[in-house]
């Protein structure tokens, strides 16, 4: 038989206490006043308000919706109260273990859920979001200022990329067209964006030493566009952002930071792979994008600050290596006429001329 | 000689409240919070606060009771969704229509449309401060009796527009001025069942303590303000001339944080004073109160609190917060008793929904 505890009852409609007994008998608390009433709350409904205290004094209610409250007092109260009642654990806000079990196990099976999912996910969003949303988003990405200062207007050498383009991507199945932009950067690099666009720096161009070192790095970039990675990229920068707003509370831009991640190796292979099918298809030899590859290689062991496009792709001499295994067409053509060419490298002249300066006049073409 | 030592008859001993809680049990709750929300992409946040909240309320009693919280989650989450779709997402589309607007060539309609939403932001910081407190006084509970916030957050957005406009034409001088009618508009709304709580203060005797931070902070205006001036007028004068100019700024810039930063301690005395001021000038029921706190004591307390927090990379928070429940229990002092009898269940003062503006302004 439980002893009873020193206990004030208040009934949720005045401030002033009722003294009482509580004892814990079987099934129910039993309240017991100084004239003799009483009245008792089933275990099966009691509600733990408060627990602190050092387990001398625990608040309860009838139920979860009540407005009662009993104060019980006493040493060693609460686990007195514990073993009639002991759901009363339940309410607890804390008391770990169980919790952090519980937790750890929410954790591993959301990750595992996201693990095997997101790519899924990812595959589906890419494939249903509208293309006049990506285009928009690509046009976006490949005008930044900042990154890959002014868009270069000459429109010959426009003309004469966008026709390469057009001739790389007839056999790839596009959904969307593509549109090259040139920019008048002297880092030596070339992005896709979604919605088909890619943007040639013209960095890129004054270092390559034939057109069909252009042709293979544009097919290489083709080949991102046709399997949708500047968008993938994009939903899953997206996808942190979300996460980091939803800890953090803070909304920063996706913005053109996508561009400048790398794709993984996988990506980089199946671009390559595209690549080279698509130079096949041109009739335009392969051995454009090994040998940009070879130079751009070699470069890098004599100077250390080589950046853009070693920097945001993977080694170069194992792709060089499958490029020139790849066997080329047996009657290549060639990715420019030679006064296309000539466009081409001067697409950036006005601009140049703008921003002053002979540092920037293209090199002697050998 | 033991008559001189026994406490004089008419001082009896202040009643106090009792604070409590264990840091370990409070960072066990922050825990499981921060991975339930990490897990959540940020949505159980909501019922991670109020878990907290539950922790840290009952670890507070008076007279034997422990008070309540008794905020849901699910009413954070939900006042969070409501603001953010009929306030946020509005005022974003005003917002960016000014934007377009104005990079449209429209400067005079554009530039209108932008000041005029943030105008409506400053106002909405106010009312989201109000509302947060109307909505945690409304989920406090002590010996089963709600308290309340009356008063409305539209007259408060009024008073807190009017305090920053003060501010910025008397330089900040007016802060004394301002923090007693602020809080007087607070404290009068304050409610604890059907007893209400009243408050009355001078803010004239405040003002002594502000001097020296006020002085302070217009010090470090003024040299900062010289360091820009001084960057503009080199600008386009040379590159030599710049960098000079440059160097210089940085140094006032320096002297101007350092003044700041003089100011921000020497304001620890100031809110010390208010602290005494606020607590003495309100009553409730017949019950007086004093906090009898000094200026060294609390910036003592601050400071520790603010090294605790960055020394242990907010590791040590949740003992930070048990802290705070000590402070307070230990400078405020109560004297007298309602008639408790008195003292009924208000049923008028309720709002339905949580924070969700402090959510997003706050």
């Amino acid at each position: 038989m439980n002893r009873s505890y020193q206990a004030t009852l208040y009934d949720g409609h005045s401030a002033a206490g009722r003294v009482c007994a509580a004892l814990p008998a079987d099934g129910a608390l039993e309240i017991h006043f100084d004239d003799s009433t009483s009245t008792a709350w089933p275990y099966a409904t009691l509600t733990l308000i408060s627990d602190e205290g050092d387990g001398n004094r625990v608040v309860l209610a009838p139920g979860p919706k009540s407005g009662e409250r009993l104060t019980v007092a006493g040493p060693g109260v609460f686990r007195v109260m514990l073993a009639a009642v002991p759901s009363l654990r339940d309410q607890q806000p804390t008391r770990g273990y169980r919790m952090a079990a519980l937790t750890a196990g929410a954790i591993v099976a959301v990750l595992a859920l996201a693990w095997a999912g997101y790519p899924l996910i990812k595959d589906g969003l890419a494939a249903v979001l509208p293309a006049s949303w990506s285009d928009r988003i690509g046009a976006e990405m490949v005008n930044d200022e900042a990154m890959f200062e002014k868009p270069c207007t000459g429109a010959a050498g426009i003309a004469a990329l966008n026709d390469l383009a057009g001739r790389l991507s007839r056999y790839a199945g596009m959904r969307e067209p593509i549109t090259v932009h040139v920019r008048s950067s002297d880092t030596v690099n070339a992005f896709a964006a979604t919605g088909g666009h890619i943007a040639v720096l013209d960095g890129l161009i004054q270092q390559a030493a034939t057109p069909d070192e252009v042709a293979g790095v544009l097919a290489h970039e083709i080949g991102h566009v046709k399997h949708r990675h500047p968008l993938k990229r994009l939903i899953d920068v997206a996808g942190i952002q979300l996460i980091v707003t939803g800890i953090s509370g803070d909304v920063g831009a996706v913005g053109t930071t996508v561009l400048m991640l790398n794709y993984g190796r996988k990506d980089e292979a199946q671009a390559d792979r595209t690549a080279l099918d698509l130079l096949d298809h041109a009739g335009i030899k392969a051995n454009g994008l090994a040998d940009f590859f070879d130079r751009m290689a070699a470069k890098r062991k004599n100077r250390l600050d080589i950046t853009g496009f070693l920097r945001t792709h993977p080694p170069l001499a194992e792709r060089s290596a499958m490029m020139r295994d790849h066997k080329s067409p047996a009657a290549p053509r060639p990715a420019l006429t030679d006064r296309q060419w000539r466009d081409v490298r001067a697409v950036c002249a006005a601009e140049k001329a703008g921003s002053s300066s002979a540092k920037d006049a293209p090199e002697a073409d050998k | 000689m033991s008559e001189v030592l026994d406490a004089p008859v008419d001082a009896p001993q202040p009643d106090r409240l009792k604070a409590g809680g264990d840091g370990g049990n409070l960072l066990a709750i922050h825990l499981m919070g921060l991975l339930l929300t990490l897990v959540t992409l940020g949505i159980y946040r909501f019922w991670w606060r109020t878990n907290v909240r539950r922790y840290l309320w009952s670890s507070l009693s008076y007279k034997g009771d422990p008070f309540e919280y008794t905020g849901r989650g699910l009413e954070l989450f939900v006042g969070f969704l409501i603001v953010l779709v009929l306030v946020v997402a509005p005022l974003m589309g005003v917002y960016f229509l000014g934007y377009y607007l104005l990079k449209s060539g429209d400067l005079l309609l554009g530039g209108t449309i932008m000041g005029f939403s943030y105008l409506i932001m400053f106002g909405l910081f106010g009312a989201a401060i109000y509302r947060v407190m109307t909505y945690r006084l409304s989920r406090t509970k002590w010996r089963g009796i709600r308290a309340a916030l009356g008063g409305s957050a539209f007259r408060y957005t009024g008073l807190y527009m009017l305090s920053l406009l003060l501010q910025a034409l008397t330089l900040s001088l007016a802060t004394p001025f301002v923090t007693i009618m602020v809080y007087r508009y607070i404290l009068n709304n304050v409610w604890f069942g059907s007893g209400r709580l009243t408050f009355d203060a001078e803010w004239k005797p405040l003002f002594k303590y502000y001097v020296v931070p006020g002085i302070l902070r217009l010090a470090a205006l003024a040299v900062i303000g010289v360091a820009i001036y001084q960057m503009t007028r080199a600008s386009g004068q040379g590159d030599a001339a710049e960098r000079a100019a440059a160097l210089n700024g940085l140094g006032y810039i320096g002297a101007g944080l350092l003044l700041l930063l003089a100011a921000k301690i020497a304001m620890y005395w100031y809110w010390a004073a208010v602290i005494r001021t606020l607590v003495a000038g309100m009553e409730f029921e017949g019950v007086r109160f004093s906090a009898p706190v000094t200026g060294g004591k609390y910036a003592g307390f601050m400071i520790v609190n603010f090294l605790l927090v960055v020394f242990t990379q907010y590791i040590a928070y949740p003992w930070v917060q048990l802290r705070i429940l000590r402070f307070v229990a230990g400078i405020l002092e109560i004297r007298g008793e309602p008639d408790f009898a008195r003292i009924s269940q208000n049923t008028a003062l309720q709002p339905r929904f949580g924070e969700g503006l402090g959510e997003a302004f706050l």
